[in-house]
């Protein structure tokens, strides 16, 4: 596994059908391995009350129950829309979905890894640790910004906060996986979401679900 | 008298009660929000001062009716901060509104109307209401403008909203006199010469038989000679036609989609009418034969990469013309000189009237959006430089519903939501190439 060089990810940006970061509104968004990311216009905010814990059994036994697990899902998150020009302020502590601005397709044979930007992480300003995009993603990327700081932190729209690199898999083998990639056709991202915690992991909570 | 009056006074109170709450929320940005207190706030004091000094019960009465309009007005102001809409459709929208929907107010002249957007259940619910009666000489007229809730990310039918606009404008004080001077230039002839001439037609014994079914099924009572006074508004058919006409003119061929799509789904038997609106395959046939006036249907040469498409476009949109010559009510001369003078004034007022695209870009958005990717003015170019270009929001429009006529297979709601985001996309593209 090797990263893409700026030539490298140029080449792959100028394909049909290949890789996808749209739109990159200057030139001094591509670095020398990566692509800066700029925050979208929405942003997901816990809401205080909207949920005791966060806990795995708790989401698997909702699932049953498609009032408890919607009502769960819905009431979650506080959705914001922030207009270009305008800022949502981050405090202390807090955690933020945001989308990217872009638009970003990852082709079966790459890999792309997300990461802060060093000159907003100087300023306390936390993107998860790497969030890894699988071959096959489609849609925009969701940003889990947290403020380390001790001061509150504006964000605007548009401002570049993150950075993708990319890294071509090897003994990567298309026409096998492309089963497995067919099956996330039209299953775009379009704004952040909550994440599923315990699917595929029910055996590690059973204890938890029994009546 | 007195009883009536201390009761209003206390509703002004109350209502500034509520105005104040209002400020909880943000509806469009702070400065949004500031301009819309204020201008409630100036309402406020003065019908607070014309009750307080009414000396009959009628000019009370009067009053009384701007304040309940009022307390309607704040409490849709609240409403509208709690449901989401398509920001970035509403931005463009705005663009649009803010551009020809201005009036000579105490503050200026050519003072922007104040928009705000709600959302409410119901196909039908598109909506512009404009403010016909204000309790004083304000600052600012409010627009409320209304998307059906469910179809929150459904940008390319909200193009629709372009017959609203033109409701807007024929409500806006500057527009009056052109507006209806036009109805009477160019729309009151032939068919729509009188009201006894569209009743004429539509009994005529040449008219379709499920137009005569229809007739049929209304009530008894209901005859040629009392259609238009009974039953239904001919100046209100007149001024839905104008309308159509605005918007055709804004949206270009995304009106025409817009329109065919949802007043079908609305009324799918397609025949009949309304009390304020004309038969619907009248309204069909004489868009798509405007789209030819306007040279919308233009094509690029055979063997143009985008060709093919553009050819499935107008022929799904083709498939809702009537073709019975009854459904014609419009000669070619006639909606020539309306088109005409609708597109004098709009002109005047950028970006109001629909810029057509050239070919290249229209295929270059339609070839992003086949690839699954918003369709925006962007690309790489082959000196390796990323390059960005204004693109008219019209024009994504415009491309997602050729998208939707190709023969792609791609959801409905994903071409829908790919257009909303390249929308997004487009604006901040727009700031970028701004000085």
């Amino acid at each position: 596994m090797a990263a893409l060089s700026r030539s490298s990810i140029l080449a792959r940006l100028k394909l049909p059908d290949d890789l996808v970061v749209s739109p990159i509104l200057f030139d001094s968004q591509l670095g020398d391995s990566s692509i800066d990311l700029r925050m979208g216009t929405v942003a997901l905010v816990a809401r205080a009350g909207g949920q005791p814990t966060v806990d795995p059994a708790v989401q698997l036994r909702a699932n049953g129950d498609p009032h408890t697990s919607t009502e769960r899902r819905e009431q979650k998150h506080e959705r914001f829309d922030v207009p270009f020009e305008h800022f949502f302020l981050l405090h202390p502590g807090s955690l933020l979905l945001v989308p990217t601005l872009e638009w970003i397709k990852i082709p079966p044979d790459l890999q792309g890894v997300v990461t802060a930007r060093s000159s907003w992480a100087r300023e306390g300003l936390n993107i998860a640790t790497a969030t890894i995009i699988n071959p096959g993603y489609q849609g925009i990327v969701t940003l889990e910004l947290a403020n380390f700081g001790e001061v509150p932190i504006k964000l605007y729209p548009g401002l570049r906060i993150a950075q993708i690199t990319f890294y071509d898999l090897h003994s990567c083998n298309p026409v096998a996986d492309k089963a497995h990639l067919d099956r996330s056709q039209f299953k775009m991202s379009f704004e952040p979401q909550a994440g599923k915690i315990a699917d595929g992991d029910e055996k590690f909570l059973r204890s938890q679900l029994s009546p | 008298m007195a009883v009536a009056q201390e009761f209003l006074l206390q509703e002004c109170r109350n209502l500034r009660g509520l105005l104040n709450k209002t400020l909880r929320y943000e509806y469009g940005g702070a400065v949004d929000s500031r301009i819309f207190y204020q201008e409630c706030n100036a309402r406020l004091v003065s019908l607070e001062k014309a009750i307080g000094s009414a000396i009959d019960p009628a000019a009370l009465g009067e009053e009384g009716m701007h304040l309940n309009e009022l307390a309607n007005l704040i409490c849709r102001l609240e409403r509208s901060s709690i449901s989401e809409h398509s920001w970035p459709f509403v931005h463009e929208l705005k663009r649009i509104a803010s551009a020809i929907c201005t009036e000579d107010t105490l503050t200026g002249t050519d003072t922007p109307n104040q928009i705000y957007v709600l959302a409410d259940g119901g196909l039908d619910t598109y909506q512009i209401y404009p403010e016909g009666r204000r309790p004083s000489y304000t600052q600012k007229r409010l627009l409320t403008i209304v998307f059906p809730k469910s179809l929150k990310h459904f940008v390319l039918l909200h193009s629709i909203l372009g017959h609203e606009l033109g409701h807007a404008i024929w409500n806006c004080s500057k527009h009056k006199r052109e507006m209806r001077d036009q109805v009477e230039k160019h729309v009151k002839e032939g068919v729509f010469a009188s009201p006894d001439m569209t009743a004429t037609h539509i009994y005529s014994t040449t008219a379709p038989l499920k137009e005569r079914d229809f007739l049929g099924s209304c009530p008894a009572s209901m005859k040629q000679d009392n259609l238009f006074l009974s039953y239904a508004n001919w100046d209100a058919w007149c001024e839905e036609i104008l309308c159509d006409l605005v918007g055709l003119i804004i949206f270009g061929p995304s009106f025409i989609a817009s329109a065919c799509e949802l007043l079908t789904s609305m009324n799918p038997v397609g025949s009949g009418f309304g009390p304020q609106h004309p038969p619907i395959a009248w309204r069909l046939n004489y868009l798509l034969d405007g789209a030819k006036i306007l040279n919308y249907d233009a094509r690029p040469p055979n063997g143009d990469p985008l060709r093919a498409d553009i050819d499935a476009f107008w022929a799904s949109l083709e498939t809702f013309r009537s073709p019975d010559p009854w459904y014609s009510v419009f000669t070619s001369d006639q909606l020539r000189r309306a088109l005409s003078g609708m597109q004098s004034l709009l002109s005047r007022y950028p970006p109001t009237e629909y810029p057509s695209p050239t070919f290249e870009s229209l295929e270059q958005l339609v070839s992003m959006l086949k690839h699954q990717i918003p369709p925006v003015g962007f690309q790489i170019m082959s000196d390796d430089l990323p390059k960005c270009k204004s693109v008219d929001f019209r024009h994504i429009l415009f491309s997602g519903w050729i998208a939707k006529a190709s023969r792609q297979v791609m959801p409905v709601d994903v071409i829908n939501k790919l257009c909303e985001h390249a929308i997004m996309q487009q604006i901040a593209i727009d700031i970028t190439l701004s000085p």
